[in-house]
């Protein structure tokens, strides 16, 4: 059981439960962070990421009565966060938004300049090839690799088969990986091609 | 050939036992498309790997405490604005015969002096006989009751207001949960 500021989460979700703001306001505290970086990662703008997570409480709060105590809070909190990014992803379409991609972060020159700039280009490259999947498969691919869900897990958050999670994230990670390729210039051969000489 | 198994092995998470290890490297070896996937893929898994969490600016809890207050402050207004469109709705259903009363008088215009004169006359000669009705029930009813029996309905006619006053306010103020 997490500890809140010292109280039992479950506490906090009761006190809530009862209509109390400030116990759901510590919940928010202690779970913004993971919300909040969920929503970036999908939406990839600091602005809208802000407004995903502050939503994200809000339908909490006014659903907690839903929320299934034998199960991790957090866990709830980032399925909704999810849920809530995918309507926003699908209602976006293809309007552009480049707060990831143009540099939002100060490079941390901590392991020297170089390495700094190599990281920060490794994360607009990134950035661009999850913008290539469908939003539910880049939510999968952020919960699985950023999150350590497991395949039920994001069944669980998705409302998806686990067959259909491995199959999406088959196709995510193919996807991810011809993104990459090409983003080197070289596109990943689709058919079999044996015995022919390296391009790498 | 499928290479469906290969893709499989290429895109595990789990670090794969010595012999799916052999067995994929064998592959990688002969197929050039695996070798590209395999390459393209762990890429983009190091880009995957980075470790950084975005966390909101300051203040997100207070931020998230006033949207939550114009949140209920918004149903508030919607629940008064349902209450009186109600009402409205009500009053017209209530005014539409009347109104079709006060078109008949006024297709008649000789009539409506007369009318209302006569209506006047009436609601006077009521009143006239409903305070001559209160004032005989009230002498009767204080040779009758006792005045701690008066002091018992005044309490009780005083509480049924102050709990319509009561439920009034609840019902166009009090927020929906």
């Amino acid at each position: 059981m997490k500890v809140v500021e010292g109280t039992s989460e479950a506490v906090w979700i009761e006190r809530a439960r009862q209509g109390d703001d400030g116990a759901f306001a510590n919940l928010v505290g202690a779970y913004q962070a993971p919300v909040y970086n969920l929503c970036f990662r999908l939406l990839g703008d600091g602005y809208e990421a802000e407004d995903a997570a502050q939503e994200t409480f809000l339908k909490a709060y006014k659903n907690l009565s839903r929320y299934d105590p034998d199960r991790p809070f957090v866990n709830w909190l980032l399925k909704i966060a999810s849920n809530h990014s995918i309507d926003r992803l699908r209602r976006r379409g293809t309007r552009p938004v480049t707060d990831l991609e143009e540099a939002e972060h100060l490079p941390d020159t901590s392991a020297g300049p170089e390495a700094a700039l190599a990281l920060e280009e490794r994360r607009r490259r990134i950035w661009r090839t999850l913008r290539k999947l469908s939003p539910k498969d880049r939510t999968l691919i952020v919960l699985r690799y950023w999150y350590d869900y497991t395949y039920e897990d994001m069944a669980a958050a998705l409302s998806l088969s686990s067959g259909a999670v491995k199959s999406r994230l088959h196709r995510a990670r193919m996807t991810l990986a011809q993104e990459w390729r090409e983003r080197e210039g070289v596109p990943v051969r689709l058919g079999g091609t044996q015995d022919e000489p390296s391009a790498v | 050939m499928s290479h469906q198994p290969y893709e499989e092995l290429i895109f595990e998470d789990e670090v794969l036992p010595a012999e799916k290890t052999r067995f994929l490297q064998a592959h990688l070896e002969d197929c050039l498309r695996c070798r590209e996937l395999s390459d393209a893929w762990h890429g983009a898994r190091l880009g995957l790997m980075d470790p950084e969490v975005s966390e909101p600016t300051h203040g997100f809890v207070t931020r998230w405490q006033a949207r939550q207050a114009e949140r209920r402050r918004q149903a508030a207004r919607s629940q008064v604005s349902w209450v009186l469109s109600l009402a409205l709705l009500g009053s017209g259903f209530l005014a539409w015969p009347i109104a079709l009363e006060v078109y008949s008088l006024l297709e008649a215009p000789a009539a409506v002096g007369s009318a209302v004169i006569r209506e006047i006359l009436s609601l006077g000669l009521a009143c006239r006989l409903a305070g001559q009705f209160m004032r005989a029930l009230l002498v009767e009813a204080t040779a009758q009751l006792p005045v701690t029996a008066w002091l018992g309905i005044g309490l009780a006619l005083l509480g049924f207001v102050l709990a319509w006053a009561l439920s009034l306010y609840r019902f166009a103020f009090q927020p929906v949960e």
